[in-house]
């Protein structure tokens, strides 16, 4: 399987900071979609500016589509579409203001495309920006992102804020961008529950490093927690579990499979867990 | 390219017809004068308003910048850094072209009156006016690229500020330099205009370099 997005050993310090990015690597499978999980302040937004070129990297490789976006290649960057966590567009622009604007930039600007999305979407494309809400604002911008014919969407934090009626929607269309095989998208979220609707992997980050990229089914099939007692936690194998946190009286076990685990610890429960419990695990100091 | 150049233009359109509809007004005071006294005194002054008005519009697509963090999102499109730079420089131009074109049809209003125009001094004004919408963003732009967009309107009015003062040392300073025979003022206008273009085109080299490093 090829892929759209292959990051490797992506790295940025700051100089007041003690924050950084160590070692970031992943890839974005063609035709699939990448959910980007981590608490605030984890990296995630870092790591998608400095592989978009916004912030510079101190060292790695960013490939999209086998090339490097350097600042000379436009090309790439006409088949990637980007959706930050607000709208970008100046208030005083109009939707029909703005298609003048991107028709001039984007080599394949689809007009038509636009328009249809914001028929769609119920956007008046003669209302100035300014009076949008926030969820007609991430509208417009997944309108923009989904016009110019992009092979790869980025979507920074794009479902935040918005009502779950709107973020259902979204997510539909998202789901449709990657009926075709070609097409892929990176979201990054903190609203695991719609990655765990519409993403195929999960890749988790913390203080700046990736924890673990999995299929997300795996993560919901095939990881569970045990929930143990104190004495039953210090008899597991170490190599049975990944991480673990105390809660009162009982262990919560981050085990990789709940079958196998099941049926070597037959008297302790293993539940289904989800990709919260699953990100609160994994990034929990207690972590070994 | 062209897109950016009309996403600056949009940006600042409602500033852009405000300043047009107050400078046609102060252009208004103009003919009155004229209509009114017989004597175009003040023509030197309005033309002078007039190209202060429009360096307001400098700093207003700065600011819808800044709050629709547009810069960040323009950075993923399919253009060169380069090209970001390129667009604002032409736009600035754009905005000096509109000023000088009001101040113009202001003197032809004026001129229609037949009423006597004392030359000498709305020459000056002119001359204060493009220089001053050279120098101005020639100062702003590389200063806001690398003191941030939120600080454009402090930026913009000592740009602005430190435009005029220099327009003025150097009014002071030329006359030993004016060679024997010419015609000072003139030489001192065109000397002035010179400097602006070369600053301004200096400042796009500058710009160019902080921008082609700059982390948004």
């Amino acid at each position: 399987m090829k892929n759209s997005l292959e990051i490797t050993n992506l790295s940025k310090s700051y100089k007041n900071s003690s924050f950084k990015l160590d070692n970031v690597s992943f890839d974005v499978p063609n035709g699939s979609i990448m959910g980007f999980v981590g608490k605030n302040g984890a990296g995630k937004t870092t790591t998608i500016n400095a592989i978009l070129n916004i912030i510079s990297k101190d060292s790695g490789t960013v490939n999209f589509f086998g090339q490097q976006l350097l600042d000379s290649k436009k090309n790439i960057r006409n088949d990637i579409a980007v959706v930050f966590d607000a709208t970008n567009f100046s208030g005083n622009l109009t939707p029909s203001k703005l298609e003048k604007v991107l028709s001039d930039i984007y080599a394949n600007w689809d007009n038509k495309k636009f328009i249809s999305l914001l028929e769609r979407f119920d956007l008046n494309k003669n209302k100035k920006i300014k009076t949008f809400s926030r969820g007609m604002s991430m509208k417009l911008s997944i309108a923009v992102a989904l016009s110019h014919q992009a092979k790869l969407l980025i979507l920074d934090e794009a479902t935040a804020g918005l009502d779950p009626v709107v973020r259902e929607e979204i997510l539909d269309i998202f789901l449709e961008f990657v009926e075709d095989e070609s097409h892929s998208i990176l979201i990054s979220s903190h609203i695991t529950s719609d990655l765990e609707k519409i993403a195929d992997y999960i890749t988790f980050i913390s203080d700046g490093k990736i924890i673990l990229t999995e299929k997300k089914d795996t993560l919901i099939y095939e990881y569970g927690i045990a929930r143990c007692k104190s004495i039953d936690f210090e008899n597991l194998d170490r190599n049975d579990y990944i991480s673990y946190r105390k809660r009162g009286l009982q262990t919560e076990v981050l085990v990789t499979d709940k079958a196998v685990f099941s049926k070597k610890y037959p008297h302790i429960i293993v539940d289904n867990t989800t990709i919260d419990e699953i990100l609160i695990l994994i990034i929990k100091e207690e972590n070994m | 390219m062209k897109g950016l150049i009309r996403n600056n233009l949009y940006s600042a359109q409602n500033t852009l017809l405000i300043t047009a509809c107050l400078s046609s007004v102060i252009a208004i005071v103009a003919l009155l004068e004229c209509l009114i006294n017989g004597h175009s005194d003040s023509l030197f002054m309005i033309i002078f308003f007039q190209f202060a008005m429009f360096l307001g519009l400098y700093g207003v697509s700065f600011q819808q910048d800044s709050v629709s963090k547009w810069n960040r999102f323009e950075i993923t499109l399919p253009i060169k850094r380069s090209d970001v730079v390129k667009a604002r420089y032409l736009s600035f131009l754009i905005y000096a072209v509109i000023s000088l074109v009001c101040s113009i049809l202001t003197i032809i209003v004026v001129l229609l009156t037949k009423v006597p125009i004392n030359f000498e001094r709305v020459g000056y004004s002119i001359s204060f006016g493009i220089f001053s919408q050279l120098m101005t963003p020639a100062f702003m732009y590389p200063a806001i690229l690398k003191l941030g967009y939120e600080k454009s309107d402090t930026i913009m009015m000592i740009a602005a500020a430190g435009s005029a003062f220099i327009f003025i040392f150097v009014s002071l300073v030329i006359g030993p330099f004016v060679p024997n025979g010419v015609d000072a003022n003139l030489f001192f206008r065109i000397f002035g205009i010179i400097i602006a273009i070369i600053m301004f085109c200096l400042s796009y080299f500058v710009s160019l370099n902080i921008y082609r490093k700059k982390q948004l």
